[in-house]
Order: C-alpha cells, then structure tokens, then sequence
C-alpha cells in the first residue's frame, strides 16, 4: 500500500475530468490521478509516461471514455488489451453511450467493467469508491 | 385516369371492330367472284351441253337419213350413238339446271320433244327394215319436232345466258361498291388505330412521368425521413451531455456546500434537479422512441401474438392483481413483424386500459380478433379494397376519453391527464402508431368519456 499508485483518467471533456477528479478526492483515494484527452495521449501515456519522469507509467486502474477525437477509447482499448505488456492494467469504460453494441463490443475486446456515468454526483462518487477500492485493493489481474 | 382508359379501351374496340367489317368485306368480295365464276363456269356447260344434244340429235337424223335413202346399216351406228349420247346429254342437263324451276320446265319439254323425235324416227327405221314404206307423214312430223326441238333449246339457251346477264350485273354492282367499302373501312382503321396510339402513348408518358415523379418523392421522403430519424437520435443524445452535467454539478453543489446553502438555495437546487431529472427521462423516451423508428436494424421474424401477450401479461401480473384485472383473449393470429416492437405495441396499449381504469370497479380487459377487408376500414384508403387484414380490438371498461382526442393521443408527448393524476410522458401510444406504421398496418382508437376505450390495430395479412 505504500506504493505510489496512479489511476489514469482518459476523457476529452473537461467537466468530466472535473467531476471525476471532485468524485475521486471525496473517496479519499491515496493515488495519483493523471489525465489524458484522447485515445494517442492514452497510448503514449503507457509508453512513455507523463514526461514528468514518473518511472511507474503502468498506471493500477484506466477510466476510458469511449467518445474522444483522435483515437477513440474503443481503438485504444483494442490496443491495450492486444499488448502482453498493458493487458494487465484493468480498464473500465466510463461513458454515456447506453449502446447494447458498445458494451457488447467493449467486453469482447477485454473491458475490466462498463459503466454508464452517473447521473448525479453522489452516484458518481459512490461508483468510484467502489471501483477504486475493488481494483486497486482487492483484485489483481493475471499477467498474461 | 380512368377516362383516357375508357377512351382506349373504346377506340381499340372500334378498331377491332371496323377490322371485323374489314375482313366482312374483303370475304364477300371473295365469295361472290367465286360465285360469278362458278355462274359463268356453269353457263358455259349448260351452253356446251344442249350444243352437244343438238349435234347428237343432228346426228340421228343425218343417220336417219342416210338409212332411209340407201338402206345401208352403216348409217345406223351414228344414229345409235347419238341415241345415247343424247341421252346422257339430257341427264347431265338435267343435273345442271336442276336448281332452276325455268329452266328444268323448259328442259322437260325438251326432253319430250326430243323422245318422241327418237321414237318415231325409230318406228321409221324399224318400218323400213321389215321393208314396209312409211308414210311422209311421220317424216314431216320429224321435222317439225325437230324444228321445235331446236327453237326450244335455243330459248333454253337464251335463258342461260340472260340469268348469267343478270348475275354478272348484279355482280358487277357489288364489285363496284366493294372497293368504296374497303377504302372507308381502312381508313377508318387507320385513323382508329392513330387515334389508339395517340391514347395509348400519351398515358404511358404521363405514368412513365408519374413514376418518376413517385421514385423521385419516395426517395427524398426517405432520405427526409432518415435524417429526421437521425435528428432525433443526436439531438436527444447530445442533449443528454450537458443535462447530465447539470445534474452532476448541481447536485455536487448540494453535498460539497451543503452548509453554506440557505434554505431557498437548496430549495431552487432541488427544483433544477428535478426539472433536470424530468428532462433527462423525456430525453430518454424520445431515444427510445427514435430507437423504435429506426427498424431497419431489427429483423422480421414470426411471432404468435397469443405467445406474445401471455408474456405481457406475465410481465403486468402485479398491476393486473393491483386492479382486479380481468383479461379475455381470442385466439390471435401468427405474424410476420418485429418481436421487440410488437411486444411494446401490446404492452403499451395492455398497461393503458390497466392505468385508465375506472376506480371501484373491475378492469374487464378483451381482446378480440377478426380477418377482415381492407374497405371495412373506416378510415383508410387502400388501392386494393380486398386486401386483408388482422384486426385486433383491445376493448376495456375503464375511464375512456372524448372522442375528439382520437388523434391526438397518438402524438407524441402529448397528454390528456395531469402528470399528477397518472404517470406517463405521452410516448406510449405514439411509439404504437409507429410500430403500426413500421408494420404496415393501422392503429385507431374509439371512446367516450367514462365508457371505456376501443383500440384497433389492423396488420395486413400478407408479410411485412
């Protein structure tokens, strides 16, 4: 637990990354939060880490949206879980798209969960607590 | 349109007909030539005959003559050639003329005359022979026959060849208002047939313009239709976006400043959200709403409607415990449609005569079916008045409405009861008369206040 864990949020809305982080510091989560805005940011982020020389760039959790310009989050998705060396990192999908096919789609290409964002607040924060809680203390995912 | 159909069917008539006179003519054209030739033909033989009988006859009393004078035998055997040839003669004669009372009279006496002429001719002869004289009595009444003989056939003769006059006249006179007749006929052909042509044509241009027209129409309606179906999805989707943001943010404002916010301000935090939470559920329904347009995405499988509602009523079985509910169903039809939208169809409409229904008394729900034509339909305007549809009446007891809402709750959000009074968004029945549409069928409704309502859904009988 002393280990400094990094939960990185890809999202290309600001005021969701807003109240995500909001919802993020209410769970009291003892993490870094990191930010990315789309599909290459997330894909460079996991290659070469923030440039800050964070040397531990393999983040413990990935909140991806689905709908973002550039690479979208269902590419981005395809492309971490087809490398051995990321498929590890859990990846939960949070966004507002409902579609049957995008959850479809987003579970056959290796999704650690699909979450529909929560409408209110305290939902939000709730959720997270949760998600956090589960994937960075409890589980751990096979290497392979 | 139907006009210039009459019109042509008219004209082709009048072609076929005057085609038929046409052919009329040109046949008795044909058969009295044929009738001519065979008059002449037949003439010719009568005349060609009775000469014949007059040289045999010749020939018999040349015979005659010559025996009487020498007495030689020799000069018989012409004579009783003659004899029988003059005969036959006469026969085939008389077969020819045998249709023309005139003439065979005429031949009668011929015949007779020409008898007599043999048989005293051969009393002479055979007188002679025994060596007895004759007396020049009968010599002179030989002649004399002969002499009546001849005048006789010559008049049978004449009156051959006047009713051979008559016909070739008679003939002649047709023949020469035949060819006025053919030209008129042909010519009336003609312009019958341009006429046809003329109609014919000129149709096929205005429907061949008229399916254009149509295709062009069907095709911007579609692509309308597709980017109104499209509207609807994106608007409401990205309507959701910042809706959603409200209510997050101003419910992180409600927790995060929950000490800092007055009474009033929490009270119009609470009015923004549940506005916004009102938004979101319309919002939420025309998706769905716009999800059950867009049915080119589903596939068309066959359902049996009675599966189909006993699920529904599985689904209801509280709300139908809840209002006592009593529910009769025929026996329904198997179709050819979309599951998911048919399902909604009775669902919708099931869950409406349980909502509606009046209070302190007991839903009575029936749901009845019947096959019937498409002119039985009231409201509808079908090209083909035979063609069949399931009708399926959901009849129930409940509060009803005035009957000139009938159109207009199946508008979408439209409503005709307060929010307080019974829950719902107004999408129920738009997204029935949707799915009929998608169907190809019809939904209509009937009512009066506080007698309950009848829904009637039509599915045509043939696959959608």
């Amino acid at each position: 637990m002393n280990k400094r864990r990094t939960i990185l949020i890809a999202d290309d809305d600001e005021d969701d990354r807003f109240l995500v982080k909001s919802a993020l510091d209410d769970c009291q989560v003892s993490c870094a939060v990191k930010y990315v805005e789309n599909g290459v940011e997330v894909m460079s982020y996991l290659e070469k880490g923030d440039g800050h020389g964070d040397s531990q760039h393999k983040p413990s959790l990935i909140l991806l949206d689905l709908n973002m310009p550039k690479k979208d989050g269902r590419e981005a998705l395809k492309e971490i879980k087809n490398n051995p060396d990321l498929r590890s990192v859990p990846v939960i999908i949070l966004t507002t798209s409902k579609a049957i096919e995008d959850i479809n789609l987003c579970y056959g290409l290796g999704a650690n969960g699909y979450i529909v964002k929560p409408n209110s607040f305290s939902e939000l924060a709730n959720t997270l607590k949760i998600l956090t809680k589960f994937w960075l203390d409890v589980v751990t995912l096979p290497p392979m | 349109m139907q006009q210039t159909s009459k019109y042509i069917k008219l004209s082709f008539l009048g072609f076929a007909i005057l085609l038929m006179g046409l052919s009329w003519v040109s046949y008795q054209q044909v058969s009295v030539n044929l009738n001519s030739t065979n008059a002449v033909e037949h003439t010719q033989k009568v005349l060609l005959v009775s000469e014949e009988f007059i040289s045999n006859m010749k020939d018999i009393e040349t015979g005659q003559r010559g025996f009487l004078l020498t007495q030689n035998h020799t000069f018989l055997e012409p004579l009783n050639q003659g004899k029988v040839e003059a005969l036959a003669n006469l026969d085939s004669l008389e077969a020819l003329v045998k249709n023309n009372a005139v003439q065979t009279r005429c031949l009668v006496k011929i015949k007779e005359l020409g008898l007599s002429k043999i048989k005293a001719l051969t009393e002479n002869i055979s007188l002679i022979d025994k060596g007895r004289a004759i007396d020049l009595s009968t010599l002179e009444y030989g002649k004399k026959t002969m002499d009546s003989l001849r005048t006789r056939v010559v008049t049978f003769q004449k009156n051959e060849r006047d009713l051979l006059d008559i016909h070739t006249n008679s003939k002649n006179y047709g023949q020469s208002l035949m060819p006025i007749y053919q030209v008129l006929l042909s010519f009336a052909s003609l312009v019958l047939l341009g006429i046809s042509f003329y109609l014919v044509n000129s149709e096929l241009k205005r429907r061949y313009f008229t399916e254009k027209n149509l295709e062009k129409k069907v095709e911007e309606l579609n692509r309308s239709n597709t980017e109104l179906e499209q509207f609807a999805y994106v608007a409401s989707h990205d309507l959701q976006e910042p809706l959603r943001k409200i209510r997050a943010f101003s419910d992180k404002l409600q927790i995060k400043q929950k000490d800092l916010l007055s009474n009033d301000g929490r009270d119009t935090l609470d009015k923004i959200a549940s506005s916004a939470a009102r938004m979101q559920t319309l919002i939420d329904d025309l998706l769905n709403f716009s999800r059950m347009v867009n049915h080119k995405a589903q596939e068309i499988e066959k359902i049996s409607l009675n599966d189909l509602i006993e699920d529904i009523l599985e689904e209801l079985s509280d709300e139908i415990h809840q209002k006592n509910a009593n529910i009769n169903i025929a026996k329904l039809p198997t179709l050819m449609g979309y599951g998911f939208q048919l399902k909604q169809l009775f669902l919708n409409l099931i869950n409406n005569s349980l909502k509606y229904s009046l209070e302190g008394v007991n839903s009575e729900i029936s749901i009845h079916y019947s096959e019937v034509k498409a002119k039985q339909i009231k409201h509808i305007s079908s090209p083909d008045d035979h063609q069949l549809f399931h009708k399926i009446s959901i009849i129930d007891n409940g509060i009803g409405f005035e009957s000139q809402y009938v159109e207009k709750i199946f508008v979408i959000f439209q409503r005709l009861h307060n929010r307080g009074e019974y829950q719902g968004n107004g999408i129920g029945l738009a997204i029935c008369k949707r799915v009929m549409a998608n169907h190809n069928g019809f939904i209509f409704a009937k009512s009066k206040p506080y007698e309950g309502a009848t829904f009637e859904v039509y599915f045509p009988t043939t696959t959608t």
